[in-house]
């Protein structure tokens, strides 16, 4: 039996490492100096709007990008450090099982990404000049994908972590999240690559800023329900591995 | 309190598969304190293991408190000592103790009290708001005790028991032991200090190359210590498979 007060109490661990290491801070150093530059485009005074477009694109983009990244390799480096360090040891010598662990070390790592995704959007949102007209529905689409989009990237990290040695499931874990949909589009009639899961799917930035409507409420609940399946099947699958591996 | 039935553990696949506990059987009553003694890969971390449900034997049973070795119930009532833990440097030691207090199903309020008082019997009293990368090798292994005893377990399994400690350290913890076991806690741990083993437990469990060649009690221990060193005595007992005079 899963309890939810065990996976709270790891995710809170997890999030306290990332408050208190440098590299998030990093991060959002490199988001506000890019952010700064947008903003000033916008004092500076945009009048093309294809310019706008490309800005708000490319911010858009960057953001999706970056807060995919910093969650896949936060996720992923999560059990290799318990299991390399010997801090697996203390955590499973109490009444917790190891799913409650993985599930902990997950939600921490899809909070943490959707925390940098929501506050780096809405500073971009702010900030990008709009000098062509854009469809909120699909923003709030866009916006409500990336929770599953987020969380899969994570389960994906932790997967190729469990599968793999570091590096090499690091490596396997980005060619997933950002490869899987490249692949499929230039599969033509090869099935292999559909059957990955991709996040990239749940992306509807390029819609956003291109300014086309909404989709259709049958196809953004097929969208959502793709990633929620991936996803339980692969915290499910990271699960059986995690359970089956001697420490 | 703890039970061990004819335990197999291997490692490795197929040609290569190297038995590090190779049929062992033996148990541990409520309120006992034993040592468990061997070489460097004799087997003892790895039955250990076991017990917390780390990694599963290839056959054979082991049985905490009743219940099967590894079920996370079994451990409700385990304190553990791992042999080598580098604790979260980013965390203070207030906070570590916390997150495995509340995982042991403390509550906020009852650990909020319990905290400064278990640093305060293995010696880091006022080091509650310390961040752990500042800790020594020394502190992190009296952390480590301190973490094991947190929830005031009944059953405390400790993987070299004084690995890292200073002889004050070591004199420290053996006062831990001694008033845990005046408290009718259980207490199993590994150790390569035979002179610490004999002066802590009631029996003493001899490993070698994944069987159990001898089991000695405390008196039997003492008798030994007057005649001759407890090395010569370790070393004759490995080399004669445990068929050597005590």
């Amino acid at each position: 039996m899963t309890k939810p007060v065990h996976i709270v109490v790891i995710a809170r661990g997890v999030m306290l490492e990332l408050l208190r290491r440098k590299d998030l801070a990093v991060l959002l150093i490199f988001a506000v100096v890019y952010l700064a530059f947008v903003a000033a485009a916008r004092f500076v005074g945009l009048e093309n709007p294809a310019t706008g477009t490309f800005l708000m694109n490319l911010s858009l983009s960057l953001i999706t990008v970056l807060a995919h990244l910093v969650t896949l390799t936060t996720a992923a480096r999560q059990l290799p450090d318990e299991m390399d360090k010997g801090t697996i040891y203390p955590l499973l010598a109490r009444p917790v099982s190891r799913f409650e662990i993985l599930l902990g070390k997950w939600a921490a790592c899809v909070v943490a990404g959707l925390l940098l995704f929501g506050v780096m959007i809405s500073c971009a949102l702010l900030l990008v000049p709009k000098l062509e007209p854009y469809e909120a529905a699909t923003l709030i689409q866009l916006l409500l994908l990336q929770v599953p989009a987020i969380a899969l990237t994570a389960a994906i990290g932790i997967m190729c972590s469990l599968l793999l040695p570091r590096l090499p499931g690091l490596l396997a874990a980005v060619a997933l999240v950002f490869g899987s949909g490249f692949a499929s589009r230039f599969a033509g009639r090869l099935v292999v690559p559909y059957l990955l899961p991709d996040p990239w799917r749940l992306n509807l930035v390029l819609r956003y800023t291109d300014g086309i409507a909404p989709l259709s409420l049958n196809d953004f609940i097929l969208l959502f329900i793709y990633g929620l399946l991936w996803l339980t099947i692969l915290l499910v699958f990271s699960g059986a591995l995690f359970q089956r591996r001697r420490l | 309190m703890l039970a061990v039935d004819d335990l197999v553990v291997s490692y490795g696949r197929g040609p290569k598969r190297v038995p590090a506990v190779n049929g062992i059987t033996f148990r541990i009553d409520a309120g006992e304190c034993v040592g468990f003694i061997g070489a460097n890969g004799a087997g003892k971390s790895t039955t250990l293991k076991v017990l917390m449900g780390f990694i599963y034997a290839d056959s054979g049973n082991a049985e905490v408190c009743g219940l099967p070795a590894g079920a996370p119930e079994s451990r409700r009532s385990i304190g553990y000592l791992p042999e080598v833990a580098l604790y979260y440097p980013f965390m203070k030691a207030g906070e570590l103790l916390e997150l495995y207090g509340a995982l042991g199903g403390m509550a906020r309020g009852d650990l909020r009290s319990r905290i400064p008082e278990v640093l305060k019997q293995v010696g880091l009293d006022g080091r509650q708001g310390q961040l752990l990368k500042t800790f020594s090798k020394g502190m992190q292994q009296r952390l480590g005790i301190a973490q094991a005893l947190i929830t005031k377990p009944d059953l405390l399994i400790m993987d070299e028991l004084t690995s890292g400690l200073d002889p004050l350290g070591r004199y420290d913890l053996h006062e831990i032991i001694r008033g845990l076991k005046k408290d009718g806690r259980t207490i199993f741990f590994s150790s390569h200090e035979l002179s610490e083993v004999e002066a802590l437990c009631d029996r003493v469990i001899l490993i070698d190359r994944g069987r159990i060649i001898r089991e000695v009690t405390q008196a039997e221990l003492r008798t030994v210590g007057r005649e001759r060193s407890l090395e010569a005595f370790f070393i004759e007992q490995v080399r004669s498979g445990g068929t050597g005079d005590a």
